[in-house]
């Protein structure tokens, strides 16, 4: 039997061999897994996919869609953008394809075609270590709604250049959930607190002391062994410390050590089945897998019917349980040990005296008044130590009363009552304030996208951003702190607007309120610049009460959908804002290339001498004019375009001029403040420091998904 | 912030009493066991449900680091050669993570090891 045991044990070190040697990276649905990798939630792909046609495949996310495809179908990115309501679509390029004024493409090169209704951008992901670029085309719509990421297939030809994708990708889906609304917490909630704990030096040690207790338990025998009796090694002795490391305390027992290795032997099987076959890169994969681990739920995965995980990491907790039952027994061993030894073994009181007790004393004292800067972390460690040595001292018979000599007493006492005092008083009258100075990017991540959303603290300002260079216009919540174009940036509230400055923008975090800015200062609007997008109308009667406006709108007849035409209008009606939405009529196509359609606007709001209209239920780029006319035909009613952009904040920008100094307008109770310099790490710190800002804010740019830090 | 300075003048007050007044041990301990998990109170009063989690970490911190301290000064510096050595391996199959962990724990037993040296015998009597 026990040669038995002997030989399915070298078997099992065989087979684990032979198994791990065949796991290797292939190359099949590389583009899924870099998905997968990036924290995309897809949680199965295959009952996800969409299959337009025999060659076009769209894989749905929670908010986002991927396709990859070797031929599309015509209008495939106006069913994206209308109909499918994604947010981001990659698309990855296998052979030669068009897609009509928008980009041609191929397996290694995208040719931009200078789209009108998207923003073209060009992300350049470099890997300077390994000699590796990969170049991803962005199309971004231009009222910001959707983002279209085209990459060629050759980016995915090597693991490097899967990793910078892999890296990209996370950092726009990490983007991608950012919230524009930064509630004004005072107090941390839980999750905060625990993302706290993930970055903190407790955490660290924590891990150190897990890592060193694991090993400790597994080598402790051997070490011990070898230390005192290196010199009698022989087979049979690393042979059986060989069967202990491994076995640990089921070493005893064959029974248990054939379970043993059977369980484990399944667990590779298990594993090696369940790997992807892509592995881009070990640590993310490890990474990854811990993190699955400790993320698995188990109701969830059931009621989604993934047997695939519920076996694999149900599995995966019983073999931990399993290593960990079988180093019990030596956990025991090693307390009773300490224990023992604690016990054992007395203190001198007098080093201790004044190398713990007094210092002790005093910091733990110091951080208890002290709760402005108040390290908790810290004052639960000497509290913990305090306890310890308070139950050394007690386990003694220490008195206090004679351990301190009367000199002694008099100088604790002492320098608690004034340290005391003088934390009291600095926390409470001093005037100066100090600053602690943290990293603005307060993640590890490899690449960094805009949005950001930064959760700091009082008192904190940032130390200087990396050498990344931005060439895009940097806003912080409603402050523009930086444009490539220009070096002087006036942060004003709108009620203050002032033309003399030609080049401004508009920003508002809503869209309502954003049209009741405009509105509000009428003036703002003539400068405007109008460009495909999501269209305002500003209309401004001759008159005030008209009893008739008509609008007269040609509409071009590729268009085919039977819809319901509406109106929303915004207006003031004295000072209260107010917006209404009518229903016009029907669109019901039309017979020859253009048809006309008129509507009566509703009497009660163009009594008003100014307003806003906006269209709904018509796509704008089948409008081919739009104008209106007063009862007796022959008034002129003028009105503007006014195209309203939404990357992260709704904002209107004036034709931008080569100058100096740039205005933002923004529709809030914020204070006004301007900029003299390009500084961005500058302008922040003024921001937080005179509280412009508070401890969460969002750091953004009117272009979708740029690379912040790199 | 003011359950803070309470707790401060408490303590400050527990601290001239029991240096000034010869009380019964057990009154004394008993009382500083209470002051302590006053303060240990406040902690998780101020922070919330996570200082559970910080208060088990740091118990189980400093279990490891009595064992070591406890330990034969020898296994100090026997861990800290084994993580050293290990090190490099972790960085060859590019697992930078972990290999950043097992120095840190090298350069924590070469610490430990030194204080063991500098601190036991002027602290504890077998």
């Amino acid at each position: 039997m026990k040669n038995l045991l002997k030989a399915s044990f070298f078997i099992f070190l065989i087979g684990v061999l032979f198994l791990t040697s065949g796991a290797k990276s292939g190359d099949t649905e590389v583009f899924l897994k870099v998905i997968n990798n990036s924290g995309f939630k897809t949680d199965n792909f295959t009952s996800n996919s969409i299959n337009f046609d025999s060659t076009t495949r769209l894989i749905k996310t929670n908010k986002n869609a991927f396709v990859e495809t070797y031929s599309l179908p015509n209008s495939f990115f106006s069913k994206f953008t209308q109909e499918l309501e994604y947010k981001i679509l990659f698309f990855v390029c296998n052979s030669d394809y068009e897609e009509a004024s928008l980009f041609k493409c191929s397996n290694n090169k995208v040719e931009n075609l200078n789209p009108k209704n998207f923003r073209y951008e060009q992300v350049v992901l470099d890997d300077a270590k390994n000699d590796e670029k990969v170049i991803i085309s962005s199309y971004t719509s231009n009222e910001g709604s959707s983002t279209i990421f085209v990459i060629p297939s050759s980016s995915f030809e090597n693991n490097f250049k899967i990793n910078l994708i892999t890296d990209y990708l996370s950092s726009i889906n990490k983007s991608s959930k950012v919230s524009v609304d930064n509630p004004n917490i005072t107090e941390k909630t839980f999750s905060q607190n625990l993302d706290d704990y993930l970055k903190s030096t407790s955490l660290e040690l924590f891990i150190y002391s897990i890592v060193t207790i694991f090993f400790a338990l597994f080598v402790g025998k051997i070490i011990i062994y070898l230390r005192n009796n290196y010199k009698n090694l022989n087979f049979n002795i690393a042979f059986n410390l060989l069967e202990d490391f491994i076995f640990g305390s089921f070493s005893k027992n064959r029974y248990l050590k054939l379970f043993f290795i059977s369980s484990i032997t399944f667990y590779i099987i298990l594993f090696l089945q369940f790997i992807p076959s892509y592995i881009g890169s070990k640590t993310v994969f490890l990474k990854q897998m811990v993190l699955n681990i400790l993320e698995f739920n188990l109701f969830g995965e059931l009621s989604k019917w993934n047997y695939d995980n519920v076996i694999f990491y149900s599995y995966t907790y019983f073999i931990i349980f399993l290593i960990l039952v079988s180093r019990f027994d030596y956990l025991v061993e090693v307390i009773k040990n300490l224990f023992s030894k604690v016990k054992e073994y007395s203190v001198n009181q007098e080093a201790i005296k004044y190398t713990f007790i007094i210092p002790n004393i005093l910091t733990t004292l110091l951080f208890i008044s002290f709760n402005k800067f108040f390290s908790f972390e810290f004052l639960l460690y000497i509290l913990l130590f305090n306890l310890f040595i308070g139950i050394l001292l007690y386990k003694q018979k220490t008195d206090l009363f004679i351990l301190f000599s009367l000199r002694e007493k008099i100088i604790i006492v002492s320098s608690v009552i004034i340290l005391s005092l003088g934390v009291f008083y600095y926390q409470n009258f001093s005037l100066r304030t100090s600053y602690k100075f943290e990293n603005l990017i307060g993640v590890p991540d490899k690449i960094v996208s805009l949005p950001y959303k930064k959760q700091t603290s009082e008192n904190v300002l940032f130390n200087n951003l990396s050498e990344y260079k931005i060439n895009y216009p940097l806003f912080v919540d409603e402050f523009l702190i930086y444009h490539p174009n220009y070096s002087k940036y006036s942060n004003k509230n709108i009620s203050k607007f002032d033309d003399s400055n030609s080049n401004y923008l508009v920003v508002s975090k809503t869209y309502e309120r954003l049209v009741r800015g405009l509105l509000s200062n009428t003036d703002t609007i003539k400068n405007l610049e109008s460009s495909s997008g999501q269209k305002l109308f500003f209309v401004n009667l001759p008159e005030d009460n008209l009893s008739q406006v008509t609008l007269i709108t040609d509409l071009n007849c590729s268009y085919k959908t039977t819809n319901t035409f509406k109106v929303k209008i915004y207006y003031f009606e004295g000072t209260s804002f107010k917006n209404t939405e009518f229903i016009l009529g029907n669109i019901l196509g039309c017979n020859s290339e253009s048809q006309r359609y008129t509507f009566k606007l509703p009497v009660e709001v163009v009594s008003q001498n100014n307003f806003m209209l906006e269209l709904l239920g018509i796509d704008l780029r089948f409008v081919n004019s739009l104008k209106f006319e007063l009862e007796d035909k022959e008034s002129i009613v003028n009105f503007k375009e006014i195209t309203v952009k939404n990357n992260f904040y709704y904002y209107v920008s004036s034709t931008l001029n080569p100058d100096t100094e740039i205005t933002n307008y923004f529709v809030s109770d914020k204070k006004d403040v301007s900029f003299d310099n390009s500084n961005i790490t500058e302008n922040l710190n003024t921001l937080k420091r005179d509280k412009f800002i508070g401890n969460t804010f969002n750091i953004w740019s009117n272009y979708s998904y740029r690379i912040f830090s790199y | 912030m003011y359950l803070g300075y309470i707790l401060s003048i408490l303590s400050i007050i527990w601290l001239v009493t029991v240096l000034f007044v010869r009380l019964p041990r057990n009154i004394v301990f008993g009382s500083f066991l209470i002051i302590s998990s006053s303060i240990l109170g406040f902690i998780f009063y101020k922070i919330g449900p996570i200082s559970i989690i910080y208060f088990l970490t740091s118990l189980f911190i400093l279990f490891c680091f009595l064992l070591s301290f406890y330990s034969n000064r020898v296994y100090n510096y026997l861990f800290a050669i084994l993580f050293l050595i290990l090190t490099p391996f972790f960085l060859k199959f590019k697992l930078d993570d972990v290999a950043e962990i097992f120095a840190s724990i090298a350069f924590l037993f070469l610490v430990l090891g030194f204080v063991k040296d500098v601190l036991y015998e002027k602290f504890i009597k077998s």
